[in-house]
């Protein structure tokens, strides 16, 4: 009696628990930073901020200009391999790619959920439209 | 229709498995992406504080009286359930902070020791997390040992209130530090109803409820009556108390609002019917109870519950044994005075027929029903009766497997008994206990 009592929480755990995993993403981790020769475009400059650090480690932005535009954003560098940074900066880092595409500046909001990520990496962004003439 | 027996194991069963969602959330939502497989290590102590997170949750549920927790587990095994889920979470906080800090430690390149002050860096929630671990460390140790050298109840009661402190303390970094909170998604909304439901309860059956009920019932002392022994009997009455929904067999929390008492609350079993009054009867133990012959008449009480399952709602057989122990007998002697149905017989144990309180009336009841009642009066002996007389329900009662079994008595001598009971073909669904203890 009390053995299948226990049998059926640790069951129901193990079910409950193995639904997560089906609903997981791919466990091969993604990385958070891109291979920066591969974004460079024909005719188009690329302009590397300097790195920036902080507790969450070192972020680096590097922006792509073709004819005066912003054409592309990467990270150079984010973070750290700490799972919890991957994660942070996987999500945060496209978001700001399209945020600074879309407003064309670096001033643009941070990402909510990416306390660290947003301050550091919009600094790195700034000097990298420095560095292009584009502020 | 389930067995009440059912219910109880399908809830329990449940608040194991809001843990395993937890668990579930965190990988669902991509928890386990690693770069190295070191990260997985990472990954168990976040999930260690997930789970510790719920067990606490579901530890503050099991204790908010809530009436579906009284209601299918029972104040007792409420209790019992809270205790255990208790020394889970601790363990899994442990974990969780050593792998954390380890972690941690080997991701910034610093040593275990510096990483503890630079976790203090990150915010002042981290600095709120470690003073909590510090706060459930103590209460637990302090709890372990109070058990252990059978401290007094208002000593185990003050140092529980920090839990209190430690949980408030805790919940900042698990919504501002910990990622699994972040994501507005499902995981979010499944934290968030965790932590509204389990202490709007709390609030509402533990505050709320004695407040609503102190204005409504307006319960005040009317009699206070020392019996021979030091027992004491106190009775109580208020306004439309009929309405209360009290049954003979339960017991409430009583918090009488007169210096040098209002600080704690204490369980008594109603020792009669509840009706236009309620009444109490106490033997001194802690300081509380030691202290209540001196209540003076006209104390305002808070109170909460009635709470115990410990009725005649739970009765399976046709007849019925009720087997008290000392103070023991309050609950039975209320539910003595319900209509009986099968035959009764009552086993009275105490230390002389002086120490047995209320005897007189039990004879009485016993006697308006035509039930037996056993007397073993005298030291303690090898199981529940006395030394020099020692007794099984198995030959003192008629058809005993036919029975139900109410025993009330100190926990030892109540499993006495139980072992007793089983042993003489009483069926376990049949046996039923009052083990109000300390929650």
């Amino acid at each position: 009696m009390r053995g299948a009592h226990a049998a059926v929480i640790v069951g129901g755990c193990a079910v409950i628990v193995g639904a997560g995993f089906a609903a997981a993403p791919p466990l091969a981790g993604g990385t958070a930073t891109a291979d920066p020769t591969a974004s460079a475009a024909q005719g188009s400059q690329t302009f590397d901020g300097p790195p920036i650090s902080n507790l969450r480690g070192t972020y680096q932005a590097q922006i792509t200009v073709t004819d005066g535009a912003v054409t592309d954003v990467v990270a150079l560098q984010a973070g750290t391999t700490a799972p919890e940074s991957v994660q942070v900066n996987t999500m945060a880092i496209p978001e700001f790619k399209k945020r600074v595409l879309e407003a064309q500046t670096w001033d643009v909001d941070a990402v909510s959920g990416a306390s660290y990520t947003s301050p550091a990496f919009l600094e790195s962004l700034e000097g990298a439209f420095e560095e292009a003439g584009l502020k | 229709m389930l067995t009440r027996e059912r219910r109880a194991d399908a809830l329990v069963a449940a608040l194991w498995w809001v843990g395993a969602a937890a668990i579930a959330f965190f990988v669902a939502g991509g928890g386990l992406t690693t770069t190295s497989p070191v990260d997985y290590i990472n990954s168990l102590g976040r999930i260690a504080g997930l789970v510790a997170a719920v067990l606490v949750m579901n530890q503050v549920l099991l204790i908010s009286r809530v009436p579906f927790v009284e209601r299918t587990l029972g104040h007792d095994r409420a209790a019992a359930t809270h205790t255990f889920m208790g020394k889970v979470a601790f363990i899994a906080m442990l974990v969780h902070a050593s792998l954390i800090l380890i972690m941690s430690a080997h991701y910034d390149g610093r040593s275990v020791l510096a990483e503890i002050p630079a976790m203090w860096d990150i915010g002042w929630f981290m600095v709120a997390a470690q003073a909590a671990l510090g706060f459930f460390t103590l209460v637990v140790v302090t709890s372990l040992l109070i058990v252990r050298r059978r401290w007094k109840y208002e000593n185990w009661h003050t140092v529980h209130l920090f839990v209190y402190l430690a949980i408030m303390l805790v919940i900042p970094h698990q919504f501002i530090e910990g990622s699994t909170f972040r994501s507005k998604g499902a995981a979010w909304w499944f934290w968030l109803l965790l932590y509204v439901f389990t202490i709007g309860c709390w609030l509402a059956f533990r505050v709320v409820r004695p407040l609503l009920h102190a204005q409504r019932f307006h319960l005040v002392v009317s009699s206070v009556t020392p019996h021979a022994v030091g027992s004491v009997s106190i009775v109580m009455t208020g306004r439309d108390l009929s309405s209360l929904g009290a049954r003979s067999g339960q017991f409430m929390l009583w918090r009488f609002l007169a210096a040098g008492y209002w600080r704690e609350a204490h369980p008594f079993s109603l020792s009669r019917t509840p009706g236009d009054t309620l009444r109490i009867t106490v033997k001194p133990s802690g300081d509380g109870s030691g202290a209540l012959a001196h209540l003076p008449v006209g104390t305002r009480v808070l109170f909460e519950g009635p709470l115990g399952v410990f009725t005649s709602a739970v009765r399976s057989r046709p007849g019925v044994v009720y087997i008290s122990a000392g103070i023991g007998i309050t609950p039975l002697r209320a539910l003595l005075e319900e209509p009986q149905r099968g035959p009764v017989d009552i086993v009275l144990r105490a230390q002389s027929a002086d120490a047995a309180p209320l005897r007189d009336e039990v004879h009485e009841l016993a006697a308006r029903h035509g039930a037996t009642v056993h007397e073993f009066f005298g030291a303690r002996g090898q199981g529940w009766s006395t030394a020099a007389e020692p007794a099984s329900l198995g030959t003192l009662i008629d058809n005993l497997p036919q029975r139900d079994v109410y025993i009330c008595g100190p926990v030892n001598w109540a499993d006495a008994v139980e072992a007793d009971a089983l042993a003489g073909g009483v069926a376990p669904e049949a046996i039923h206990r009052e083990r109000f203890g300390w929650s």
